[in-house]
C-alpha cells in the first residue's frame, strides 16, 4: 500500500496544528512562573513524542511514563535552556535519550536473567527462517528494525517512520547533518539487505 | 562515477532526500546507463515502501483513547521536591546487582591470592639462643682492614649452652 508523504517543509519540528503562540514565548512564560504556558507546550507535543518513544519502546504504558518524564525533565531544566536553539528538536532530544536508556537498562536485564530459567528469548535473527509463515509484513520490519545497530536504527525511525527531516534529526541527535545522511543512506541500505534476504527465504 | 560511488546516493536518492541537483541529475545518468544499479534502485525503492508502510499500524496507540498528558505531569510538577538521598539510591538501585557481583569477585580474588601462600616464621630451637660474636675488632683495627673484613664471610654465631638446672645423677 503506497504511502503518502508530506513535503520536506511540512515535516518540519514544530509539527503542532498552526501554533497561534511560538514555543520560544511560551518557554519563555514557563521560565517566568507561568505554569499554564507549560501545559500548552505539553499538549503540543506530547502526541508526537508518544508516537517517536511508542517506535522505541514496545510497551504502551512504559512509553506513556517515558513521555511524561520526558516533559518533567524538559520542565527541570528549562532554565538551561538555550533560547537561540528551537524548542522541539531539544525537547525530542530529551525523550529519545530516556527511550534509549530504558531499552538498555532492559537489555542488562535480560543479561542478568540469563542466570535464570526465565530469560530464555532471544532477538530474532532475520537469516534464520521463521517458523511462524503466517507472520504478516509490519511484523517482518519490525523484526528487521530490531536487528540493525542502533546508532542506524535511530535514524531510520525518525526519518522514515516519523517524518523528521534530517537537520532536525540532526538537532536531536547532537551530531553533524551529513553525519546523519552518512548514517541514513547506511540504515536503508542494511535495511534493505536483511528485506531481501527475507523475502527470498519466504520465496 | 562508478558503482561503488553510487551506493551510498542512491539509498539517499530512494528517499528522497538527496538536496543536490546537480548529483541528482548525475545519478539518474548514470541509472540509465547500469542495469545492475537501476535494479539496486528499485530493490531500494521496495524496501523503504515495505518500511514505511509500518507507520499506520505503530501509530494506533492505547493513548488515543485515553486523555491528556498534562494532568498528570501537572500532578508530578505539583509535588514536593524528593530529598536528594532518595534521589540518589533511586539511582543506585539499578546498579547494584552489578556492585554485588563485584564485591564477589573481589572478594573471591582475595582468598584465592592469599590462601596458598606458606607461614614464613624464624624456628629457634628450644634451649638454644643466638650470640653475638665472642671477640668484636677494635674500632681502629676494624676501620683500618674495612675491606677486607667485609669480603669475609660472617663467622657463625657461636652456640653458648645453657646451664643444667636439674641435677646430675
Amino acid at each position: 500500500m503506497a504511502v503518502s508523504r508530506p513535503r520536506r517543509s511540512e515535516t518540519c519540528l514544530p509539527l503542532p496544528d498552526e501554533p497561534s503562540v511560538s514555543d520560544a514565548r511560551l518557554v519563555d512564560a514557563v521560565r517566568r512562573g507561568d505554569r499554564d504556558a507549560f501545559g500548552e507546550l505539553v499538549q503540543r507535543y506530547e502526541r508526537r513524542l508518544l508516537g517517536v518513544i511508542r517506535r522505541f519502546v514496545d510497551q504502551p504504558e512504559a512509553a506513556e511514563d517515558l513521555a511524561q518524564e520526558t516533559f518533567l525533565r524538559v520542565y527541570q531544566r528549562l532554565d538551561q535552556f538555550d533560547p537561540s536553539r528551537r524548542f522541539g528538536p531539544w525537547l525530542f532530544q530529551i525523550g529519545v535519550n530516556l527511550a534509549l536508556d530504558w531499552l538498555r537498562r532492559r537489555r542488562r536485564r535480560r543479561w542478568l536473567r540469563l542466570f535464570t530459567d526465565r530469560g530464555m528469548e532471544r532477538p530474532p535473527d532475520p537469516g534464520v527462517a521463521d517458523p511462524r509463515v503466517r507472520e504478516d509484513l509490519q511484523q517482518e520490519v519490525r523484526h528487521i528494525l530490531a536487528v540493525i545497530p542502533e546508532k542506524y536504527r535511530i535514524v531510520l525511525i525518525l526519518r522514515d517512520l516519523e517524518n523528521f527531516t534530517t537537520s532536525d534529526i540532526a538537532a536531536i541527535l547532537q551530531r553533524k547533518e551529513t553525519t546523519i545522511r552518512w548514517r541514513l543512506a547506511e540504515a536503508r541500505n542494511r535495511f534493505q539487505e536483511l528485506w531481501e534476504r527475507r523475502c527470498k527465504e519466504r520465496s | 562515477m562508478n558503482c561503488r560511488d553510487v551506493k551510498l546516493d542512491l539509498a539517499l536518492l530512494a528517499g528522497g532526500d538527496l538536496d543536490d541537483a546537480a548529483r541528482v541529475r548525475e545519478l539518474r545518468r548514470h541509472l540509465a546507463g547500469c542495469p545492475d544499479c537501476r535494479q539496486r534502485y528499485h530493490s531500494a525503492r521496495t524496501a523503504l515502501h515495505s518500511l514505511r508502510g509500518l507507520k499506520a499500524a505503530a501509530t494506533t496507540s492505547t493513548w488515543e483513547s485515553g486523555g491528556s498528558l498534562w494532568p498528570a505531569v501537572q500532578r508530578e510538577l505539583s509535588r514536593p521536591p524528593q530529598p536528594l538521598t532518595r534521589q540518589v539510591f533511586r539511582q543506585l538501585r539499578h546498579w547494584s546487582p552489578f556492585a554485588a557481583m563485584t564485591a564477589a569477585c573481589v572478594l573471591m580474588l582475595v582468598a584465592i591470592t592469599f590462601r596458598g601462600e606458606p607461614r614464613a616464621q624464624p624456628v629457634t630451637p628450644r634451649g638454644m639462643h643466638l650470640t653475638p660474636p665472642a671477640t668484636v675488632p677494635p674500632a681502629s683495627e676494624s676501620s683500618r682492614s674495612h675491606g677486607e673484613s667485609a669480603a669475609r664471610p660472617p663467622s657463625p654465631p657461636e652456640v653458648q649452652e645453657e646451664p643444667r638446672t636439674s641435677p646430675r645423677l
